[in-house]
């Protein structure tokens, strides 16, 4: 099996298979651009990704490397968040930071199952909560003026279970 | 890297200030803005697995998190949603969100700004309110308003919402108005750019309606046979010269009609589209020939009279400058009157040859007959009429004027069709619909039209 270097944003060397390191759209294009088919000697940087994090995307990877390829018709597919696999749910008990990171990464490096299925751990942990409950999970201060957020209760009046 | 700190306490401080926690080491200032934009993504991307109702929540968690819940509740309002058991119902030109509550849809009228058509259903006017408040800046040309608000000034007050921009307006249902009608007459006669107002079981008018001067083109159908027809006269008589299209589908006779024509030469003059659904009676047609001398399309609703067919073709002649006819019979039965009239010995020899489109709503039994009105019709484009004799429908459209058929009898009538080389045909079934059961893809009527040709 072909073996190429990642270089994390702090610069620690990652040894990976290719195949695996292909599962990341961004880093295909890049492989391909390059004409990089194995390891030539010279790690590929990736900058947006710290070491702690991308041993992580690596690890998903690795144990989704022969998942079959997601659909591309995103708004074809029903958006539903109860189908995490018990082993992503696991994995995915990290800090919020850690997955945070986890998401810009998987952004950053275009893997879309990573994406998806660590969007959906946060939506589920939106999912059900008032306004005031996500704020105090997210700790997130509310800049909305009193007057501000009444004008927007009225305005989403016209869709809300009643 | 410290990871006690939620991922989430990064947003705000992103947010409000633009620079990150000290213990934050990830990202310098320096990468603020290409990290707020992927911070924006992955919101953008989490929201989208939430419902409308988290949605909604979330919009109202701060500024960040509610410009890009707006941007999910916008995209979802793109998707057509026809709601039958409540008060409105969106026809296809506006778009509900499909997530949107079925008890809800009520009161959903929001960014109607890129929608032209609208159609209301009024039983829901105890909301007026709300509704008026959806509606401003509305670009709406086309109002559909079907039923009867239970508030008198309700329908008052949605015109005027609509004053702006409406061209077309339908009245379906409005009959109880009858009381206090002369307010919404004056404000249907104040849209300045209304030009096209179509009455549907209208109940009554006041007897001091307005004048709608306005107007280009008016259609009132009705099946109430008690709609007084004296009526009918009043409400013509607020016509005004400006009218190019007139449609009366009716359950009485011609003769209020003629009454009328007799009364207001001028209005006629000016006429080009002329529908008339009314009970045709002998020699009636001979004053629509008389007064109508600038129609362009005239469609008649004809009873299964051979001698008003006759009536009908004598003084056909008279519209010097008609191009499509539309003939209407008022009967299922097959041996329908515009056969015997063409079989008549007394079937006038005339010639039309500005007609180019000729469309009979008629059970034919045969081809010749259509043969026969070819001699009538030298110059005729576009055909369509009903078939009684084709088993598999037939169907026959566009420039390659394609046709298709299974009825080995009907082919050599067909070909002669063919030869006067229409741009349009369309051959219908008995049941006038049926032909949309029987389409064929495109590629069968060309091979079966290379076939026979």
């Amino acid at each position: 099996m072909p073996i190429i270097k990642l270089l994390s944003s702090d610069e620690e060397p990652f040894e990976v298979d290719v195949d695996i390191a292909r599962m990341s759209i961004t880093l295909r294009t890049m492989l391909d651009d390059l004409g990089i088919e194995e390891d030539d000697g010279e790690p590929i940087p990736v900058q947006n990704v710290n070491s702690s994090i991308l041993r992580k995307v690596i690890q998903w990877c690795t144990y989704h490397k022969n998942d079959p390829p997601t659909p591309d018709d995103d708004e074809q597919r029903e958006k539903r968040t109860d189908d995490i696999p018990s082993w992503d749910a696991d994995f995915l008990k990290v800090d919020q930071g850690t997955l945070f990171e986890i998401i810009l990464a998987a952004n950053y490096l275009d893997i879309k199952g990573l994406l998806d299925v660590t969007c959906k751990t946060v939506a589920n942990m939106i999912r059900g909560k008032t306004p005031e409950e996500i704020r105090k999970t997210f700790n997130i201060k509310n800049d909305f003026t009193p007057q501000e957020e009444e004008q927007i209760r009225r305005e989403n009046e016209w869709c809300e279970e009643k | 890297m410290d990871y006690n700190q939620d991922f989430n306490q990064i947003l705000p401080m992103i947010e409000t200030n633009g620079t990150y926690s000290q213990d934050w080491d990830i990202v310098s200032s320096t990468e603020y803005e290409e990290n707020d934009y992927l911070i924006e993504q992955c919101l953008y991307q989490i929201f989208e697995h939430l419902s409308t109702q988290d949605l909604l929540n979330v919009s109202l968690v701060n500024r960040k998190w509610n410009e890009i819940a707006r941007q999910h509740l916008t995209q979802i309002n793109h998707v057509k949603v026809i709601s039958e058991t409540n008060g409105f119902r969106f026809e296809p030109c506006c778009y509900l969100p499909t997530k949107l509550p079925c008890s809800r849809q009520k009161y959903f009228i929001t960014s109607l700004a890129p929608y032209t058509d609208l159609h209301f259903e009024l039983s829901y006017f105890d909301q007026i309110d709300l509704i008026l408040d959806r509606l401003k800046d509305n670009t709406i040309t086309s109002l559909d308003i079907n039923g009867c608000p239970r508030n008198a000034s309700a329908l008052a007050f949605l015109l005027r919402a609509f004053q702006e921009n409406l061209e077309c307006l339908t009245m379906d249902k409005i009959g109880c108005l009858v009381n206090y009608s002369y307010d919404v007459w004056k404000i249907v006669n104040s849209l300045p750019k209304l030009r096209k107002l179509a009455l549907i079981q209208l109940g009554t008018i006041p007897e001091d309606m307005p004048i709608l001067e306005q107007l280009e083109e008016f259609h009132l159908a009705t099946t109430n046979r008690n709609f007084d027809s004296n009526l009918l006269i009043l409400l013509l008589y607020q016509l005004s010269d400006r009218l190019r299209k007139l449609s009366l589908n009716l359950p009485f006779s011609m003769q209020c009609f003629i009454i009328w024509s007799r009364k207001q030469p001028s209005i006629m003059n000016n006429i080009t589209h002329l529908e008339l659904y009314l009970k045709s009676k002998l020699f009636a047609f001979e004053c629509v020939t008389t007064y109508f001398t600038s129609l362009t399309h005239l469609t008649l609703l004809l009873p299964d009279d051979s001698a008003i067919y006759l009536d009908v073709f004598y003084n056909l002649p008279n519209f010097k400058l008609l191009r499509h006819l539309h003939l209407i019979e008022d009967s299922k039965d097959p041996i329908n009157g515009l056969i015997s009239a063409i079989k008549a010995k007394t079937f006038p020899t005339i010639e039309l040859p500005s007609v180019i489109s000729l469309h009979l709503e008629v059970s034919l039994k045969d081809y010749r007959t259509i043969s026969c009105l070819f001699s009538i019709f030298p110059n005729l484009r576009e055909i369509s009429f009903k078939s009684l004799n084709i088993d598999s429908y037939c169907i026959c459209v566009g420039d390659d004027s394609a046709i298709l058929t299974e009825c080995d009898i009907c082919r050599h009538e067909f070909k002669k069709l063919l030869e006067h080389n229409f741009s349009n045909i369309r051959i219908y079934g008995i049941e006038s619909d049926s032909y949309y059961e029987n389409l064929y893809a495109k590629e069968d009527w060309t091979k079966c039209r290379y076939q026979w040709l």
